[in-house]
């Protein structure tokens, strides 16, 4: 594949796709064992924001030092020093030594120095998932910024609306291997193909060790067979476990479609379920769910949701285009809510 | 128009480890400002977070040279070719400083720094680069210490001491070149790490820091001065006293620095590419 100046490229697929390694070889911490890569300009790249900051040092010190670390000149960070000291927010600590920081200043700084980057190739990985709400909205728009100004963008993300909204074009990786490289709604849809037919159940998290997800049912048949449903059926959704936790938790149900969580579901509140099998359920009102492929994410957490376990992409249930008077064909959104609407004449 | 040109020369190839390239000198120009950096960084850590501060470049040679003082002035009574035995051991000191600072920390640089490694791209020769410009920091510590106690003491400086940066260029060479070296064989070999300590300690005995290397048989100069610390701490003595005399085996130690540097920087080379995976 090629990308040339002013393209955004989101690289999407699995974890152990290859992303990362992608985005490694091309920032040349690590090397391919066969193949070859060509980069033609500056590249820098965020596979970790705050790497190399050293905790002795001042804020200001720090901004120097990762500034270099990343490839700028000492009078590139000089002149913009003002400038990234001012997106971080954090003006008044600025000469204060970073180990009396708070780990979200830490991350504003950390990430404003990323941000400011003089450079022809930024190479991101999920590094948009840091800070508070607010502070990541700040990064958004300011890569979105950096795409404008006509660099190249390399994006590895989970987030589908990220990339969506992000990148023109897309790769999708798969066990090493280029699978789709093209628009990234096209690309998207192959990769949603490709989770529902590898069906990778496990978690990622604290507790990934400790609970195994055995099945999804969809209206008592396995989701492998009842991947498909009507939208006019009220959906029953299975979620069989084994586990071996002592503390109580609760298991939590996302849809998400076109990367946004449209919704959560939990069940029971935090009850202690003993050690072995259980099954949660949730049942969804039909007509809820509009027609589109709705990826399901299950996850849970204890009371003080300090452990957890997280899987985002853990199948694809296809909600069937079926319209009736009832159900009308036009883009009403994602989802039907119980809501009622009047018109009163003057 | 500067930054346009200085970008057409950025097209960087891409090769698996197998295929040889030697280190990029106009890269590692470019990073120049992270070497200042991570030197600031260094030396800031190391004497301004401690109660005595900066104190200490100065209280750790002047204990080693009283230590070596005792030992080789005092008791075993080496000859120091008419030099006060302080005087000398200190000017041993001077050299020997440069090379016990630099090659553990040199050891340990890339191996310490591997959260760095394992998410930016830098030219990794600047890790070990940068130890040495801290060593000289010790190391110009020790001269001071040394030229104060030959005033103090009333004794002549030799007007030699103008050919001083001949000496210490080639000590930051073969110092450089045995950082690269050390820094990519603990890559390699864990174990080299705790071979290294040992290896430094002996060293202190094996180069002329409380001896003059004349008390070196004849038969065993040539390969003495293979060491290029033997052949550096002679020629920095033969700057400062008058009387020094000097081996004529002392080129061997120049020829040995050079081939060290490059075989350090070949030998780091080969490693860089490797070093991610390997940490």
């Amino acid at each position: 594949m090629r990308s040339t100046k002013g393209e955004t490229v989101g690289i999407i697929g699995g974890n152990g796709a290859g992303k990362s390694t992608l985005l490694r070889i091309l920032s040349r911490i690590t090397y391919p064992s066969s193949g070859r890569a060509w980069t033609n300009g500056r590249v820098s790249s965020l596979l970790e924001v705050g790497t190399g900051f050293h905790y002795e040092l001042t804020g200001r010190e720090n901004v120097y030092l990762n500034g270099t670390l990343l490839g700028m000149t000492a009078p590139e960070v000089k002149k913009r020093m003002d400038e990234i000291i001012a997106f971080s927010g954090i003006e008044s600590f600025i000469d204060t030594q970073v180990k009396h920081y708070s780990s979200g200043m830490f991350v504003r700084l950390a990430f404003s120095v990323s941000a400011h980057l003089n450079t022809d190739i930024l190479i991101l990985d999920e590094v948009l998932a840091v800070g508070d709400a607010g502070f990541q909205q700040k990064s958004l728009e300011k890569v979105a910024e950096v795409v404008r100004e006509g660099k190249t963008v390399l994006f590895a993300s989970h987030s589908m609306s990220a990339v969506r909204n992000l990148c023109q074009k897309s790769i999708l990786l798969h066990q090493g291997k280029l699978m789709a490289y093209g628009d990234s709604p096209h690309t998207i849809n192959q990769y949603l193909d490709l989770i529902s037919t590898s069906r990778d159940y496990r978690f990622s998290g604290p507790w990934k060790e400790n609970i195994t997800l055995k099945g999804i049912d969809v209206n008592g048949h396995d989701i492998k067979i009842n991947q498909a449903v009507s939208p006019l059926e009220k959906l029953t959704i299975d979620l069989h476990f084994t586990h071996e936790l002592t503390e109580p938790f609760r298991v939590t149900l996302s849809f998400y479609c076109d990367g946004y969580r449209c919704f959560t579901l939990h069940d029971t509140c935090f009850e202690a379920t003993g050690s072995g099998g259980f099954t949660s359920t949730y049942v969804i009102p039909a007509e809820t769910l509009r027609p589109g492929r709705w990826v399901i994410a299950v996850g849970g957490h204890n009371a003080v949701m300090n452990q957890w376990f997280w899987n985002e992409q853990a199948d694809v249930l296809e909600v069937m285009e079926h319209y009736s008077p009832s159900f009308e064909k036009i883009n009403l959104g994602l989802i039907n809510i119980q809501a009622q609407s009047q018109r009163k004449i003057h | 128009m500067q930054e346009q040109n200085d970008d057409k020369s950025r097209l960087t190839q891409i090769l698996p480890p197998g295929k040889f390239q030697f280190i990029d000198f106009n890269e590692v120009y470019r990073y120049r400002a992270l070497l200042v950096q991570l030197a600031y960084k260094d030396f800031k850590v190391r004497y301004v977070q401690t109660y005595l501060g900066g104190l200490w470049a100065i209280i750790n040679p002047l204990i080693s040279m009283l230590l070596l003082y005792f030992v080789f002035g005092r008791l075993a009574k080496v000859d120091t070719l008419g030099i006060p035995a302080g005087v000398f051991v200190m000017s041993g000191l001077v050299i020997w400083t440069f090379y016990s600072t630099l090659l553990p920390e040199a050891g340990n640089s890339i191996v310490s720094s591997h959260q760095m490694i394992k998410k930016i791209y830098f030219p990794r020769i600047l890790l070990p680069a940068y130890k040495a410009i801290n060593a000289l920091v010790d190391t110009a510590v020790a001269m001071i210490i040394l030229l104060m106690m030959m005033l103090f003491l009333g004794l002549p400086i030799s007007h030699r001491l103008f050919y001083l940066p001949l000496p210490l260029g080639v000590m930051l060479i073969s110092g450089a070149g045995m950082g690269f070296l050390v820094a990519a064989l603990a890559v390699n070999f864990r174990d080299f790490q705790h071979i290294l300590p040992h290896v430094i300690r002996l060293g202190i005995f094996i180069c002329p820091v409380a001896y003059p290397a004349s008390l070196v048989p004849d038969a065993y100069a040539a390969f003495y001065f293979v060491n290029p610390v033997a052949g550096i701490t002679e020629v920095f003595r033969w700057c400062l006293f008058d009387d020094y005399i000097l081996s004529p085996n002392i080129w061997i130690s120049m020829v040995s620095s050079f081939i060290l540097f490059i075989a350090g920087l070949t030998y780091f080379s080969r490693t860089e590419k490797t070093m991610a995976d390997l940490l």
